[in-house]
This record gives structure tokens, sequence and C-alpha cells, in this order.
């Protein structure tokens, strides 16, 4: 992680060990009004939203800093994950096309943070396809990148070789000698909380992060039973270590799902996310939902305006997606007006994601 | 999933075990513990899956290495007793579980000062920390909520993995007769898959059954072969067991995934499927010879999995199960 998006000053170094001991217990807000209250729900709907927004209401957010900031996306179709060649190509160009810099890249630690959420071979909609990962491993190796590694933390499962073997992307590694890092068991430091969504201080991090000049958020392009849509910024979900936070990373569960995810993505400040549409899901997602063949993939490096656009895509308005609503101005663009689409236009481009059958969904679409 | 050619192979299915300890010996950090990953900060969970491998194979005989994990957790549990899964984290302490098994088993087959104390007050910590419970309906989610196990995280709800462990902690040291023992043991058996084995915790969510998997199937199965079948209901085998058994013996052989391996087996192997376990050795092997290739990869986290499902009996009988298990008929099913 370089000095730009560094989550100092709270670093191993700087943060003596019992600080770092005795911060988590205040950072998980233990033995606070924050755990013990607002659990007597009375009903499913009830039930939803606690999961969505927390059990502590929504968060005062600082002020909105960047009102006008502007963003570009681009907008590919891809068919099909057979031709690793051109999705090599799409991948390479759309990167230069944005105007990624190259300068920037050459013998950087390229650090890929694909959504590997549950072991499946039935159900390879779950996962970042391992096709899709690789395509982008080699793209920034033919940029010259000194290291492309793929990490992650996944969810629910705890074998990480487990949920590797399963999605079929253990073979892709071994074939390409692409290292991978388990996140969730990795060494840990603690990071300012900037945002504050939630309530935590500090966020507790995998000591990997810092080994990356360049973190590059890999999603599935899917809908999701409690968050609405989960594209590049629900993703970084999967840099919180379950060690620290359970599995499915329950402290943050607690802290509401929306919050977390400003939080993580403040925090972190990953730099460029390219989202795995070509085939999607739709439903029920994350996980159990149906495979959705959207045939895109959607590039850029302002996460809120790729994740906004991949919403329209998915005709659901990204203003109702209380995240990356709040996201426009604070991390990112949001707004349509603000955001320059290259490539593929949403109009021709988008398709109805059907969302799980419930009405907490109203939220997200009429 | 196809074993790889005869003249890549380096180890013999006898002999992948001594490696696998050799490497596994090598990683102990300052005496005392070990970490998840190769280079890595030491841990409490991997340090007490490194014991129980290296003692189930038989490579420390007179459990020094044991009591040496022991008098180490000791120096950073803390005041209320708890235990973190990092020493140099004050939480989350779901770790406490697996310091009491250590300190319970330390104990019982070394010699040294008892271990009493730090038991006692881990002991008194866990039976303090419950699961969060919702009220009302719940329509969304297909599991018990007002069932209290154990979660994670201390304020969170409770989770199949983190229950199972405490209740294996509280049976070691001759709790299982707690009500709290007795309350997870309805929410693991609530929590069970209608179509067999466990996940992590949920069964439907949005009226959608959800996935089972092998790791957590297999560990709540060694528990629940440890537990007297007079304090299961009567059709426990039929509805629950039998049916995870079953998705056992179909999903291991698509795995060489080291814990997952580890856990499936030992469940299997709890349950008198021998057969099963007979065959294992070729997936254990095979696993191996996988680290063997990647020496990245050969941790102590994966090392140490694979040794203790190579040595299922012995290890059952260091978590103590086996040896309090008495005969009984619902643990005979049908091949």
């Amino acid at each position: 992680m370089n000095s730009e998006t560094s989550p100092t000053p709270e670093t191993p170094e700087s943060c003596p060990v019992s600080t770092s001991r005795r911060g988590f217990l205040a950072a998980a807000g233990l033995g606070t009004a924050a755990i013990a209250g607002g659990l007597a729900l009375s009903n499913g709907g009830a039930a939803v939203l606690s999961r969505v927004f927390g059990h502590r209401g929504l968060p005062q957010l600082p002020p909105r800093t960047q009102p006008n900031i502007t963003a570009e996306v681009l907008i590919t179709r891809v068919a099909s994950y057979d031709d690793d060649a051109r999705l090599v190509d799409t991948i390479s160009r759309g990167l230069v096309e944005l105007g990624l810099d190259l300068d920037r890249v050459r013998g950087a630690t390229i650090l890929l943070k694909p959504n590997l959420v549950e072991p499946s071979t039935a159900a390879p909609q779950i996962n970042t396809h391992p096709r899709f990962i690789r395509a982008v491993a080699e793209a920034f190796r033919k940029f010259d990148a000194g290291e492309v590694l793929v990490a992650e933390g996944q969810g629910h499962c705890r074998d990480t070789d487990y949920v590797l073997e399963q999605s079929g992307l253990k073979a892709i590694l071994d074939e390409d000698g692409i290292e991978f890092i388990d996140l969730n068991h990795d060494d840990i430091f603690v990071a300012r909380n900037p945002m504050g969504a939630t309530n935590l201080p500090e966020l507790f991090l995998p000591a990997t992060l810092k080994r990356a000049d360049f973190i590059v958020s890999l999603p599935k392009m899917k809908t999701h039973h409690w968050a609405g849509v989960t594209l590049s910024m629900k993703n970084m979900f999967g840099v919180m270590p379950g060690l620290c936070y359970g599995w499915p990373k329950n402290v943050l569960h607690y802290q509401g799902i929306m919050q977390s995810i400003l939080d993580i993505n403040a925090t972190v400040r990953p730099h460029l996310a390219i989202v795995d549409g070509i085939v999607g899901m739709d439903g029920d997602g994350p996980i159990m939902g149906n495979p959705k063949p959207a045939g895109l993939i959607t590039m850029g490096f302002d996460l809120p305006a790729v994740d906004a656009t991949c919403a329209r895509l998915m005709e659901i308005d990204p203003n109702r997606v209380w995240y990356l609503a709040q996201a426009d101005g604070r991390l990112g663009a949001t707004a349509e007006n603000r955001i320059h689409q290259r490539g593929e236009t949403i109009a021709d481009s988008k398709q109805r994601f059907e969302l799980v059958d419930h009405p907490s969904m109203k939220v997200f679409r009429d | 999933m196809s074993s790889p050619p005869p003249q890549e192979r380096q180890t013999t299915e006898d002999d992948w075990t001594a490696w696998a300890c050799e490497r596994l010996l090598e990683q102990r950090i300052q005496g005392h513990s070990w970490s998840y990953r190769r280079g890595a900060g030491p841990a409490v969970e991997s340090s007490v899956m490194a014991c129980l491998a290296l003692n189930a194979a038989g490579r420390d005989p007179d459990g020094r290495m044991l009591r040496e994990v022991a008098d180490w957790l000791t120096t950073f549990q803390e005041a209320d007793g708890s235990v973190a899964a990092r020493p140099e984290l004050l939480r989350p302490a779901w770790a406490t579980s697996w310091a009491i098994l250590a300190w319970s088993l330390a104990d019982e087959i070394t010699e040294g000062p008892p271990l009493t104390e730090p038991i006692r007050r881990a002991v008194s910590w866990l039976l303090n920390v419950r699961g969060t419970t919702l009220g009302g309906q719940q329509d969304v989610v297909g599991h018990d909520f007002n069932l209290v196990g154990w979660p994670w995280i201390e304020g969170t709800h409770s989770w199949v993995e983190p229950t199972v462990m405490a209740v294996w902690a509280l049976k070691r040291v001759g709790m299982e007769n707690h009500d709290r023992v007795a309350e997870a043991l309805k929410l693991i058996l609530d929590r069970a898959l209608p179509s067999g084995g466990w996940n992590y915790g949920n069964t439907k969510v949005f009226g959608t059954e959800l996935r089972p998997q092998p790791g957590p199937t297999g560990q709540t199965l060694v528990l629940l072969a440890g537990i007297a079948p007079e304090r299961l209901p009567g059709d426990t085998s039929a509805k629950i067991i039998l049916p995870a058994l079953t998705y056992l013996r179909t999903s291991l052989p698509k795995t060489r995934a080291a814990c997952t391996l580890c856990w499936g087996l030992l469940g299997l192997v709890a349950w008198g499927q021998t057969d099963q376990a007979t065959l294992s050795t070729s997936w254990l092997s095979e696993s191996a010879e996988d680290l063997r290739r990647r020496p990245a990869s050969a941790d102590p986290w994966r090392l140490a999995h694979l040794i203790a499902a190579q040595f299922a009996q012995t290890t059952l009988e260091l978590l103590g199960i086996v040896p309090t298990m008495p005969p009984s008929p619902h643990r005979e099913l049908p091949r």
C-alpha cells in the first residue's frame, strides 16, 4: 500500500501492543449499548433492516467534501470466459483507455481481491470466475507489474484451500504461478477509521494490504439479499480478517453492512475495480441466486462510480442503495451526470437483475 | 480428483507423515507456538492444533511441547479468563475454547504445575459469553434465533463452529452436563440442514436451504459422537447423523483441501465409518504431495490438520471424544 492510500497513522509500529489489545475491545464496542440494545425485533422486515443497517440506526457522516467529483467508467461486452487472449486484451485495452498510469504499475505489487464467497462447483456464479482473475493478472503482468497477488478473506468457509479448489481458482493459480494470501488468518495491523459510519474507531486489517502498491477489487456482478447489490465496494468486506471479525464478519454485520462498506472503503482506498459481469447472479444473491449471463465487464478507478454504473446496468437505482448514495461526494461519484461512460452505453447494455422476492426489497426497487 | 503420476511422487503413503511432522516442527516459534502461515506471528488455534497433531503422531512423547504451549497460553490470558486469538490482541477471544482444550490435555498427560486455575477462569469466561438472541417473528432466516450457543465474537449471534468448539472445551473438562451445553446441543441440532450436514450456522435464508459444508459437518459430527445418546433426541441418528454422514461420504472424495479433509475424516471415524478412513490415507497423501510441490503452502495450519487426520483415532482420544462415548445403538449405522 503506498503512502497515498495507507491507512496510517495507527500502524503496528506506532501502535503499542497494549494499545492494540485494548483497542479492539473498544473497536468491537464490547460491553456497550451498541451490542446489548436494539435486538427486540417485531417482524421479519425489521430483522432485515437490522441486518442491513445494524442495531445503531443511521450514522452522522462527515460532509461531502467533493460534491462535484467526476469519474470515468468503461463498459465492455464479453460473451464468455472461453477465450483467455480476448479477455486479457479487453481488460488491457480498457485500462489503457481509462488512463492507467503504466509507470506506476511497472515493478509494483498488484493485489487482486476477487469475490470468493463459498465453495461450490455447482454454482460458479457465486465467485469471480477463475479465468477472469487470470486475465486481470495477465494484463498487469503485460504492463510489467513486479508482482501480482490474489488475496481474499472469504466470509463463510474457513478453509481457503477448499474454496480455491472448488471454485477452480487453485488450478489457475498453480498453473500461472500466482501467489494467494489468506487474509482471514493474516498478520494484523490497526488503522484509524476516517469515515466513522460505524462506531468502530479503528479497523483491524491484514498485513498483506501494506505489501500492495495497487489494490484491485474484482467483484462478481450480483444482487445481494441484504445490501441490494454486491459489487466492488461490498467486495472489500473480504479484506477484513475473519480472525478478528468472525465468520461471516459478524462484527461488521452488527455494525451495519451499509455503514461497514463505507468505512472499509474509506480506510483501505482500493485503486481500481473490474467487475465480472460476464455471468453475474440475480435473485437470492450473493450465494443462492441464479446465474445471470449479462456479458459485461465494467471497470474504473472510482469504485462508487463503477458500482453505480453496474447498479444502473442491473436496473437498480443506485440512489436507493444507501451506501452508494452516501459514497457520492465522499468516496467518489455516483450521480449519473458526473460519470463519463466509455464504451457501451447503459441504455444499450442494461438488463434487469431480479431481486429476491421479499417485501424488504422494496427499498431497492418498487 | 486424480493422483499425481507415479514418477512425480516423492513420498509414499507411509512416509509423508514423517515429512509433515518435520516441517511442522521446524516452524515452531520461540519454542512455544505456531502460526497459521509460514513466517507469520503466533496464534492460539494453530499452536493447539499443532500440539494435537504432534501428540497424535507420537512426536511429542513426553508432552513437553504441549506443556510449553500450555504455559505460553497462560502468559496472555486476561484477568477475566479469556484468551485472545493472537497474543498481541485483547479480543476476539473465541480461541479461549482452544486454550481450555490445551490446558486440560496438558494437565492430563504432562508433568508440571496444575493448570486448574487458568482453566477455571477460562471456563468462567466461556460460560458468561452468550450468542445474542433475536426475538420476534423470523420469516427471513430459518433457524431458531432464541437458542443460545456461542458466537465467534462477543455480542454477536451464535454460529455452529464456535458453539461446537465451546462444547468440546466444556466437555473436555467434565462439564458436559452443564445447562449451557444442553442448550448448545439443541442449537446444533436445530442448525442441521434438512438435506443433511451443516454449513456455518444458517439453515434457510429467504426460504432457500443453504448448502452443507464438509468442514463444519465433520466438526459437529465429532462432537456429537462424544455425547451420550440419552442426551440427544431419539430420532437424532435417523434425522441428523445419518444424512450428515451420507453427505460427508459423497463430498470428501472430491476434495484434497487439508482442513476440510481433516474434519470430515475425523467426523467419519468418530462414527465408525472406517471403510472411508482406509480410503482416506491416499487422500491425505495426495494432499501432502500437493504441499510438497508448493513449499510456501506447507504451513503449520495445513500440516497439523493432515497429521491429525492421519492419526484420527488418537486425535479423537486427545479431544476427549472416544473414551467418554459409551457403546450405543444410535452409533450403529447402515453402510
